[in-house]
């Protein structure tokens, strides 16, 4: 198994993005199990990703790296009237809509 | 602006292998230029996950060729992006929503790609096949050279689907060993020669599958 991660956008944030990420991938592994059955509608990470997730969010507040526009981060364009693309791949009349 | 859809990709490799392989998918040797990846948003339901990631790429190293003085398009050496996904595990889909968050007011590529289990007649068994579609906009707003920006870009994009579908298929290999996709299409054609007729030999022999890996 190799080690190589891919890094967070704030160093110091990484190794709350490493320990989150091993979470979510052993949480998908049984996710997706045929009898997995999504018991009390909790997310077992979810208070990894928070911890992690307030790391980043604080910095992208206060250093604005890269340009990023903090707005465009917020909207949701995927299967949205904004999503530019959805018409073309739609071909069926029912697409996953779980928003 | 413009539109494209690329042709066809698929993978050898069951649907849930693919998504594995996604979410991990980067670092990997054909994606250098992938600096960071940061899950901001994550909901997951009975049979769904909603994800929302930011993701840092250095930029497409064909705009670096036009001449600076021309246009400001040349000086953007970084572009984050934001990926947006479903994954419904009960319709076997993954879509994703990708486009760029800085740099606005100069340029927007958006890609949408959906993956899911191969609805291809002919495969011999479509659950090992998985199928990607994947399309792109985009739209310059940099002045009258706009229009040809938009097809550098668009060529740009083209071709770091290579590595994108390269990077993929080394993280499959990595997590569930190598298929060959040589093997599926001489079973396809095996398929074929043995329904097409009952006069021929019905046992065909393919060489490929005896070659080691």
């Amino acid at each position: 198994m190799n080690d190589r991660h891919m890094s967070s956008i704030f160093p110091e944030c990484d190794q709350l993005k490493q320990i989150y990420d091993k979470c979510f991938t052993e949480f998908f592994q049984k996710f997706i199990t045929p009898n997995y059955r999504h018991q009390y509608a909790v997310n077992p990470c979810e208070r990894l990703h928070d911890v992690y997730k307030r790391c980043v969010e604080e910095r992208l507040a206060t250093q604005r790296p890269f340009e990023i526009d903090l707005n465009e981060i917020r909207k949701e364009y995927l299967n949205t009237d904004d999503d530019k693309l959805k018409d073309r791949q739609n071909t069926t009349a029912s697409d996953a809509e779980h928003k | 602006m413009k539109l494209w859809d690329a042709p066809r990709t698929s993978f050898p490799y069951s649907f849930d292998e693919v998504v594995s392989a996604f979410w991990d998918r980067y670092p990997n040797s054909h994606a250098k230029h992938i600096l960071s990846e940061d899950v901001l948003e994550r909901q997951i339901t009975d049979n769904t996950i909603v994800t929302k990631k930011l993701i840092i790429k250095q930029g497409s190293s064909i705009l670096k060729r036009v001449p600076r003085w021309i246009s400001k398009m040349t000086d953007i050496r970084v572009v984050p992006v934001i990926e947006e996904s479903v994954y419904d595990r009960v319709s076997k889909k993954l879509v994703t929503y990708t486009r760029n968050v800085s740099h606005l007011s100069l340029f927007d590529l958006h890609e949408r790609c959906v993956y899911k289990q191969s609805d291809d007649q002919q495969a011999s068994n479509p659950a090992l096949l998985t199928d990607v579609l994947r399309s792109v906009t985009v739209s310059i707003d940099c002045g009258r050279m706009s229009s040809v920006y938009e097809q550098v870009l668009l060529m740009g994009f083209k071709k770091s689907i290579n590595n994108t579908t390269k990077g993929m298929f080394e993280k499959l290999e990595e997590k569930f060993g190598v298929k060959h996709l040589a093997n599926e299409k001489m079973k396809l054609i095996k398929d074929k020669i043995i329904k097409s007729s009952s006069n021929l030999v019905t046992h065909v022999q393919c060489d490929e599958e005896n070659k080691p890996i």
